[in-house]
């Protein structure tokens, strides 16, 4: 039995909001409206509640293409606040990071260490090498970026998982920039070619190049952003508590 | 001759000139999907309507204008189409391209020994 339309039932908002998002601007209103309107008249009374849902979540999947995700992605970044304070911290974030590992490339540069000298100082437990300053300050400066930038998007948000995300990609771009100038600067130092070997001069010295510290910092961001994020999203709550108050 | 139309734009175009079924009738984008599916005689994607529709228009080939919405729809407007002179001349163009292409045929066609 057909049972009246209701003007009450809707459909999942989230996909509502998404379908909203992938519509160009003009089509917005019309376009949903036309979906609600089959929903509420068609769907719903004819197919129940789940099946409805599932309907208009399937129509929601026919408007996602390369050019609307596109568009809702330009959007997005144009219209969306949270993305907008998002978007500064991680790339302040990225280029701290940055500038820290360039830093300590710079130093090992300048006075290098021997890789299987300090190896082999670690194996006779002899840990005098990370009493130098050039050892750790880098590491506590990446975490201190990393904390920060993650409180700092989840207090300006209040997401906590702001937080999270502006840390790890903070992270991740600022590893990945180091790693491609470390890269270049491989290929552009390299000596000249050992004409013994096949393998192009420069490329032999892509075993110097950290590339596992992409990762490595990802899963850093993640934690300490995380971390951040939940100091942050405090400081959210408790100074909106205190304007109220 | 402008290009040819796609046999899914024809579909399209061919529900604002006769609409068969009493939603289509009604020339905004649910009566032209409802209209689509029933002229094609399958399950159509909302999404590639919609798409068609905006492609047609920018190509001139229909217009629209928006109309004020129903309690059922939450007071979204209704974009209702209107088929354009181009877009007449632009179906009886893939009509006559559609007979060259067959002309001298027999019908129905058989493969070939």
């Amino acid at each position: 039995m057909m049972s009246r339309p209701s003007t009450d039932a809707r459909p999942p908002a989230w996909a509502e909001s998404v379908l909203r998002l992938l519509l160009p601007p003009r089509n917005r209103d019309s376009v949903s409206g036309d979906l609600l309107e089959e929903y509420r008249d068609v769907v719903l009374p004819s197919r129940g509640v789940l099946r409805a849902k599932l309907w208009y979540v399937r129509q929601l999947v026919s408007f996602v293409t390369v050019t609307s995700v596109g568009r809702a992605s330009i959007d997005w970044m144009k219209e969306d606040v949270m993305f907008e304070r998002l978007w500064r911290v991680t790339l302040v974030c990225s280029l701290l990071v940055a500038a820290v590992l360039l830093t300590r490339f710079l130093f090992d540069v300048i006075d290098p260490v021997d890789p299987v000298e300090r190896f082999l100082a670690q194996v006779r437990d002899d840990y005098s090498e990370f009493n130098y300053p050039r050892r750790w300050v880098p590491a506590v400066a990446v975490g201190a970026i990393l904390i920060g930038g993650g409180l700092f998007a989840a207090w300006r948000t209040s997401r906590i998982a702001m937080g999270t995300m502006a840390a790890a990609i903070a992270s991740a771009a600022g590893s990945v920039i180091y790693v491609t100038l470390v890269v270049l600067v491989n290929i552009l130092s390299a000596p000249s070619p050992d004409p013994l070997s096949d393998v192009p001069a420069g490329l032999r010295y892509f075993g110097n190049v950290p590339t596992m510290l992409v990762p490595v910092l990802a899963m850093l961001g993640i934690l300490l952003g995380t971390i951040g994020g939940l100091f942050g999203r405090a400081i959210h709550v408790i100074r909106t508590a205190q304007s109220h108050g | 001759m402008a290009d040819v139309l796609g046999a899914f734009e024809q579909a399209v175009l061919l529900c604002l000139v006769r609409p068969v079924t009493a939603l289509g009738k009604e020339a905004y984008g649910r009566g032209i999907l409802t209209e689509v599916r029933h002229r094609l005689g399958r399950e159509v994607a909302a999404g590639a309507v919609y798409a068609t529709l905006d492609r047609l228009e920018q190509k001139g080939l229909i217009s629209s204008e928006l109309e004020a919405g129903t309690a059922v729809r939450a007071g979204r407007p209704r974009r209702c189409y209107a088929i354009a002179p181009a877009g007449v001349r632009a179906l009886n163009d893939a009509k006559a391209a559609s007979e060259r292409l067959y002309a001298g045929m027999r019908w129905p066609l058989r493969s070939p020994r």
